[in-house]
C-alpha cells in the first residue's frame, strides 16, 4: 500500500469517527420522521437548541432553531411523527434538573382536532427555583418572627411548667395503665360483652336475622293498621266538627236544644207544677187517693 | 553590576534573536507555499510518519488519560453528585484539554525532536547548503511539507485521542464502578456541546503546526556538529512543549 493509501484510511477513519461520534451523542438519527411546531414565548431563559421536548417525561422531540419576533421568541420544535396531540396543547418550558437543564414540555389540551406541521402554540415558563425562593422569602420572615416570638415565650418558666405538665401526663398515664392492668379482668369481660353485643346486632341486621326481619314485618303492618285507623279518625272528626257546626248553628233536634230555651222554661213550668202537685198530694192525699176496703 | 545588565541584555537579545529568525521562517514558509513542486509529493511520507507512525503511542496514552479521568472524577464525586457525571467529566476533559494537549505533547517529543534532529543533522553536514546550491528551496523541501502534515495530522490523531480516551473511560467507568453505558452517555450529553469536539479539533491544528515549526526552527538554525544537533534536539522538545501549554491558554481564553 502506498503513503497516500496508508494515510487516506487514518484520515477516513478519523472522519468517519468524528462524524458518527458526534451524531451520536447528538442523538441524531438519518431515519428520524417527524413535524414541526412552533411555540412562543415571553422567554426561553437556560434553553439551548436540540433541548428535549417531552410529554409526560417521555421524550417526543427536540427543540430546535430560536428567534426572536417582536416581544416573543419562537421556538421551532421538532416532533416525533409517531406523537399527536391536541390542538390547544401547551408548551411549558422546565427545568429537568437543579444544573439548569431545560427541557420543554407539552401539556395536552382536550381539543379533538391534532396540531398540524407549522401550528403555533403558546409557551409559558415554569416557576423556577429563584421565583420559589422569591415567593418563600415572606414565609421566612414570618417564620423568623414566629421563632422569635416562640424564643420570647418559651423562657425558662415556661419550660418548667410544660415539664411539670409533662410529669404529670406520665404519672396519668402510667395510673391509666395500672387500672387497666389491675381491672383487666373486668376490661375483658366488658370487651367480649360488647364483642357479643356487637355479634348479635350483626346477626339481627343480617338478611338472614328472622327475627329482626319479623319485627321489621310487624311494624310494616303496624304501620298500616295505624295509617288505616288515622284516616277513619280523620273521617270521624270530619263528621263530629259537621255535627258541632249544625248544633251552634241551632239546626235539628239537639241544636234546637241547646240553642232553643223554650223546652227549659216548659221544663221549669212543669217542674214546679209537679211540685205543687206532690206538695199538693202530700196535703190532701184523699183528694187524690181513695181506698175503698170492698 | 555591569555584569548583570550585560547578562540579562545579552540573553534578552538572543531571546529578540529567536523570535526575528522565527518570523522570519514563517514568513519564508509562506513565500514557498507557491512552489509546490518541492514539496507536494513530500506531504503523504510526513503524514504518514507524523500521523500513522505516531497512532499507536497517541493511542495508548489518550486511553490512559481517559481511565485516569474516569477513575479521579469518581473519586471526587461524592455524596449528593450523580455519578454519571462520570460520563461528563471524562468525556468533557478528553474533547477539551485531554486529547488535543496529550496528543500534542506525546508529538513535541516524537515528532518535534525527530524534526529537529533530521534538519539539524542536514544543516550541520551541510546537507541543506547543498540544496540552496541546487536551487531547491529547503523551506519548501524540508519545512513546508512537515508543517502541513503537522496541521492536517494532528486533529487527525486527536480524533482517534477523543474516541479511544472516551472508551476508556467508559470501560473503566462501567467495570469498576456502579455505572452502565446508558448512565455513562447520559452524563455525557448532559453537558455535551458540539463546539466542545470542534475547538479541540482547532485547537490540535494549531498545536501540529507549531510542534512542527519549533522542530524545523531548531533543525535549521542548528550549529556545533552532533553535540549542537544534540542540544537543538531538546530545546526543540521543550520550546514546543511550553509554546503548547502557552497556546492552549491563549487559543482557551479566545475561542472558549
Amino acid at each position: 500500500m502506498s503513503y497516500e493509501a496508508r494515510v487516506g484510511v487514518v484520515i477516513v477513519m478519523a472522519v468517519l469517527i468524528f462524524v458518527f461520534g458526534m451524531m451520536y451523542l447528538r442523538e441524531f438519527s438519518f431515519s428520524q420522521k417527524g413535524y414541526e411546531i412552533i411555540a412562543l414565548f415571553e422567554t426561553v431563559i437556560g434553553l439551548d437548541q436540540d433541548d428535549p421536548v417531552i410529554v409526560s417525561g417521555l421524550k417526543i422531540g427536540q427543540a430546535k432553531q430560536m428567534e426572536l419576533v417582536g416581544d416573543k421568541v419562537r421556538v421551532r420544535l421538532f416532533i416525533d411523527a409517531r406523537y399527536r396531540f391536541p390542538r390547544d396543547s401547551k408548551a411549558v418550558l422546565r427545568n429537568l434538573t437543579l444544573l439548569g437543564d431545560k427541557a420543554i414540555e407539552i401539556v395536552q389540551g382536550t381539543s379533538a382536532e391534532s396540531l398540524r406541521p407549522g401550528d403555533v402554540i403558546p409557551g409559558r415558563l415554569e416557576t423556577d427555583i429563584f421565583e420559589l425562593a422569591e415567593a418563600a422569602a415572606p414565609i421566612g420572615e414570618d417564620i423568623a418572627i414566629l421563632l422569635k416570638r416562640f424564643r420570647s415565650t418559651f423562657d425558662e418558666n415556661t419550660e418548667t411548667s410544660i415539664k411539670s405538665s409533662l410529669s404529670n401526663l406520665r404519672t396519668i398515664s402510667g395510673a391509666v395503665a395500672e387500672v387497666v392492668t389491675k381491672d383487666l379482668d373486668e376490661v375483658e369481660s366488658a370487651v367480649s360483652s360488647l364483642r357479643a353485643v356487637a355479634r348479635n346486632l350483626e346477626y339481627l341486621t343480617q338478611p338472614e336475622g328472622k327475627s329482626m326481619h319479623d319485627v321489621i314485618a310487624n311494624l310494616d303492618s303496624s304501620s298500616s293498621n295505624i295509617k288505616d285507623a288515622t284516616a277513619r279518625l280523620r273521617l270521624a272528626a270530619t263528621s263530629l266538627e259537621n255535627l258541632l257546626g249544625k248544633m251552634e248553628r241551632g239546626e235539628g233536634t239537639l241544636g234546637r236544644l241547646i240553642q232553643d230555651d223554650t223546652l227549659y222554661r216548659n221544663l221549669e213550668n212543669f217542674t214546679r207544677e209537679l211540685d205543687l202537685l206532690i206538695l199538693d198530694v202530700k196535703q190532701h192525699p184523699q183528694k187524690y187517693i181513695k181506698i175503698e176496703v170492698f | 553590576m555591569a555584569s548583570l545588565f550585560q547578562t540579562v541584555g545579552k540573553g534578552a537579545l538572543i531571546h529578540f534573536e529567536n523570535i526575528g529568525r522565527f518570523g522570519i521562517l514563517i514568513t519564508a514558509i509562506f513565500k514557498a507555499l507557491r512552489e509546490t513542486r518541492f514539496y507536494l509529493r513530500r506531504i503523504p511520507e510526513q503524514m504518514l510518519w507524523i500521523g500513522n507512525h505516531s497512532l499507536p503511542i497517541v493511542v495508548t496514552t489518550a486511553a490512559f488519560s481517559g481511565m485516569v479521568a474516569s477513575v479521579q472524577s469518581a473519586y471526587q464525586i461524592t455524596g449528593y453528585v450523580p455519578l454519571y457525571l462520570v460520563g461528563s467529566v471524562v468525556g468533557e476533559s478528553m474533547l477539551l484539554e485531554l486529547g488535543p494537549v496529550v496528543t500534542a505533547l506525546v508529538l513535541a517529543g516524537r515528532v518535534g525532536a525527530s524534526i529537529a534532529a533530521e534538519l539539524g543533522t542536514m544543516r550541520v553536514t551541510e546537507q541543506i547548503d547543498a540544496l540552496e546550491s541546487l536551487a531547491i528551496n529547503p523551506v519548501a523541501f524540508l519545512v513546508v511539507p512537515r508543517v502541513i502534515a503537522g496541521l492536517v495530522m494532528l486533529p487527525v490523531l486527536t480524533v482517534f485521542a477523543d474516541f479511544v480516551g472516551i472508551v476508556g473511560g467508559w470501560l473503566i467507568s462501567v467495570t469498576t464502578m456502579e455505572l452502565t453505558t446508558t448512565e455513562f452517555f447520559k452524563g455525557f450529553r448532559m453537558f455535551f456541546i458540539p463546539w466542545d469536539a470542534i475547538y479541540g479539533i482547532i485547537k490540535s491544528a494549531f498545536f501540529g503546526v507549531m510542534i512542527t515549526l519549533i522542530g524545523c526552527y531548531e533543525g535549521f538554525h542548528t550549529s556545533g556538529g552532533a553535540e549542537g544537533v544534540g542540544r537543538a534536539t531538546t530545546r526543540a522538545v521543550v520550546a514546543a512543549c511550553l509554546a503548547i501549554l502557552m497556546l492552549d491558554y491563549i487559543l482557551a481564553a479566545l475561542l472558549l
